[in-house]
């Protein structure tokens, strides 16, 4: 971490290596000049706070890839073993168990109907739905891929539903349809109105009407925060969402310290990044504030709980970035262990918001004043400088580690490597063994053929090569999470943060904003956090600092500026200029 | 149920109601466009019935080649190259699956003989797969 002891390997073989570039031997060097730099630290967690509960089989919600058939059937559920003894011109809906082979159960189906049974729909173990219903001769609506077949009931009604090829199922998701159907009353119709909900949007689906079924949404209490500042304390319900959360730390700003409540997953991660901090500084945890948090709606698949098919529901979960820095410097102790190492003089040099301004400021077409925007794993920063040469710098929870979390819960993806490279490369389709189409339309060929693991597939498209993302949704919707979750971070911390430095809180007054550092290199952030500054008429874009070395390396330039004086460059003539002026 | 298409025969039912059973020639215009099998004499029934099966379930159909060479892979390629949708399966004599597309040089999936009956539902899956432009299952 920066600014502690722990920092200097690092730091030395960054002076190694830029010597070797510029093939200057290393007794050459006379000076190494160090930032003051502040550490922070920060955490992230995720609660989830609502959950979906099937009580006593009353419905097959998952939306297998191949249904058989097409319409509506409604029966009494019996076992393939027991269509022997069905009674004559009774509807019925046949469960086949695990392990049944579809000529058998095609061949026991038309039996059954040759011997007067009215077979209405099926609902199967396996994936065979489409070779079962080729074999019938009275074709059925046939739900497969149910993985608990055995758990549903016989002898009750039953409703099975199979909509046309590109379409949806539209009686069993109406909640007035599954009124019509089970012959409810108003308040039983109420009752069951979840289920409808919760088939919405399937091609097919398996309702089962038992005496107590039900399907339940329950917002699950997942603990508090604690908030402090301006001299009052304020607590909040994590399971209110982000919106309340960041209303209340609203109403105590500036924030003072954070606690979570204990045995929870918001608590254990507040103590966790107050306990590192105790180890990377020796400061008793006591002493170490919570100075800002992050909180972010964001919805994950959730298997929900009693279901029969593996159903999945998009449950709501607030994630948490917290962020906790400290004034205890410790940078003496780095350059003493530097100037060790390289046996040169080490000076420090400045503070970082202050450095990192300078050098952003080399960047040709920017003017005083100027800000910055350093968008880290961790944390943002922001620093400004104003016309009278006076420098203000905040850093804000949530960045890089937040955006990656976010995608690989909204996903699914459960594959931390996955999320980072989602989050850093631009997507395609394989559409096949020789071309993908790029998330911008535009085809490209590939005359030796893809290999079979990404084929069809939605990739991701890294300087390595195509790496298939582990999803089975569309391009567009991996697209569109991987967006949001930068434009609520990113867009979000730097309004955010930027307002904390403006002049009296207003965009309107900030002139230049420079954005530095790893996610200033970013395929589309640059432009997303540009767009969010135009309506405020603030001129926004990528460091380049002297014109030559992109958003990176700011900070060193800007100390190095700063020793040498004028004879260094155009840069600090420029800022002593605009200063003056 | 025996396809009503012209040059089909009735011979092998195994192939079961998508698979448009034995053909006499690929090129057949009146053949609508199939995934071709090319099965070896020795192969297991087995093995053909669930390539088919798989193809089936997803809506594909499948036909069989009047003969086959030796092996999965030569049929496979075979089965392929003469395909209009340019997908092809070789079943050899052990009951090996060789699964090709017509441009594609290397197999895009091998399963060898005695393997469960689902991985062979899975190849013939796969087949359908590239045809459908779906992902692979393995």
């Amino acid at each position: 971490m920066k600014g502690t002891p722990a920092n200097t390997a690092g730091a030395v073989t960054a002076v190694r290596r830029a010597l070797e570039a510029a093939g200057r031997p290393s007794d050459a060097l006379a000076t190494v000049l160090l930032n003051e730099a502040t550490p922070v630290i920060s955490g992230l967690a995720m609660e989830t706070i609502t959950e979906t509960i099937i009580t006593e089989s009353t419905m097959i919600g998952h939306n297998p890839d191949t249904p058989g058939g097409e319409g509506l059937g409604v029966g009494t559920t019996v076992g393939l073993d027991g269509l022997d003894v069905v009674e004559p011109g009774e509807p019925v809906v046949v469960v086949v168990p695990a392990g049944a082979d579809f000529d058998d159960v095609a061949h026991l189906l038309n039996r059954a109907v040759q011997s007067g049974a009215d077979v209405v729909a099926a609902v199967m173990h396996g994936d065979d739905a489409v070779l079962v219903v080729n074999r019938l001769e009275h074709r059925v609506p046939v739900v497969d891929e149910v993985s608990a077949v055995d758990r549903v009931p016989l002898g009750m009604l039953a409703a099975v539903e199979v909509a046309p090829h590109g379409r949806t199922i539209r009686t069993l998701s109406d909640s007035y349809g599954l009124a019509s159907t089970f012959g409810l009353d108003p308040d039983q119709t109420r009752q069951v109105s979840p289920v409808a909900r919760a088939l919405s949007g399937n091609r097919s689906a398996v309702v089962v009407r038992t005496p107590a079924g039900d399907v339940t949404d329950r917002r699950i209490p997942v603990g508090t925060l604690t908030l402090s500042g301006s001299g009052r304390s304020l607590d909040v319900g994590v399971d209110t969402g982000a919106a309340a959360i960041m209303e209340a730390i609203g109403r105590v700003a500036p924030l003072d310290d954070v606690h979570g409540e204990a045995g929870t997953h918001v608590g254990g991660m507040l103590a966790n990044v107050r306990d590192t901090m105790t180890d990377v500084t020796g400061q008793p945890a006591s002493e170490i504030r919570i100075r800002d948090v992050l909180a972010v709606d964001t919805l994950v698949p959730a298997v929900v709980s009693g279901g029969l098919a593996g159903e999945v529901s998009r449950e709501n979960a607030v994630a948490l970035a917290a962020m906790v820095r400290t004034s205890r410097s410790r940078m003496q102790a780095v350059a003493d262990a530097i100037s060790e190492e390289l046996g040169c003089e080490t000076i420090i040099g400045g503070v970082e918001g202050e450095v990192a301004v300078r050098g952003a400021l080399t960047t040709p077409g920017t003017s005083v004043p100027i800000a910055i925007i350093d968008m880290g794993g961790g944390s943002t920063d922001a620093a400004l400088l104003d016309r009278d040469g006076a420098v203000s710098a905040v850093h804000v929870a949530g960045a890089g580690e937040l955006v990656t979390k976010l995608i690989d819960s909204e996903l699914g993806l459960e594959d931390r490597e996955a999320a980072e490279s989602v989050k850093r490369h631009p997507l395609a389709k394989v559409e096949s063994f020789f071309h993908i189409r790029h998330e911008d339309g535009t085809v490209q060929f590939f005359t030796e053929a893809l290999p079979p693991h990404v084929f069809a597939k939605v990739v991701t498209v890294t300087p390595e090569g195509l790496a298939a993302v582990p999803v089975r949704t569309s391009l567009e919707e991996v697209r569109r999470v991987r967006r949001e979750a930068k434009r609520r971070v990113f867009v979000v911390n730097a309004l955010r943060a930027l307002a904390q430095v403006a002049p009296q809180g207003s965009l309107r007054l900030l002139g230049s904003v420079v954005l530095l550092g790893g996610s200033a290199l970013d395929f589309e952030i640059p432009g997303m956090v540009a767009d969010a500054l135009a309506p405020h008429g603030v001129v926004c874009g990528i460091g380049n600092v002297h014109g030559t070395e992109g958003p990176r390396n700011a900070v060193a330039a800007g100390l190095v500026d700063a020793y040498a004086g004028t004879t260094a460059g155009p840069a600090p003539e420029k800022l002593q200029d605009q200063v003056a002026s | 149920m025996s396809s009503p298409l012209s040059g089909v025969s009735a011979v092998s039912a195994s192939g079961g109601p998508g698979c448009h059973g034995r053909i006499d020639r690929a090129d057949d215009p009146a053949l609508p466009p199939a995934v071709l099998v090319a099965v070896h004499d020795d192969a297991p029934p087995g093995v053909l019935r669930e390539v088919c099966a798989g193809a089936e379930e997803l809506g594909i159909p499948t036909a069989i080649l009047p003969d086959s060479p030796a092996g999965a892979d030569d049929g496979g390629r075979l089965a392929a190259s003469e395909s209009r949708l340019e997908v092809g399966v070789g079943i050899g004599p052990d009951g090996d699956v060789v699964v090709r597309h017509a441009l594609v040089p290397e197999p895009v999936l091998r399963l060898a003989g005695g393997g469960p009956a689902s991985r062979v539902r899975g190849a013939g899956a796969d087949a359908a797969r590239i045809v459908a432009g779906l992902a692979l299952l393995g």
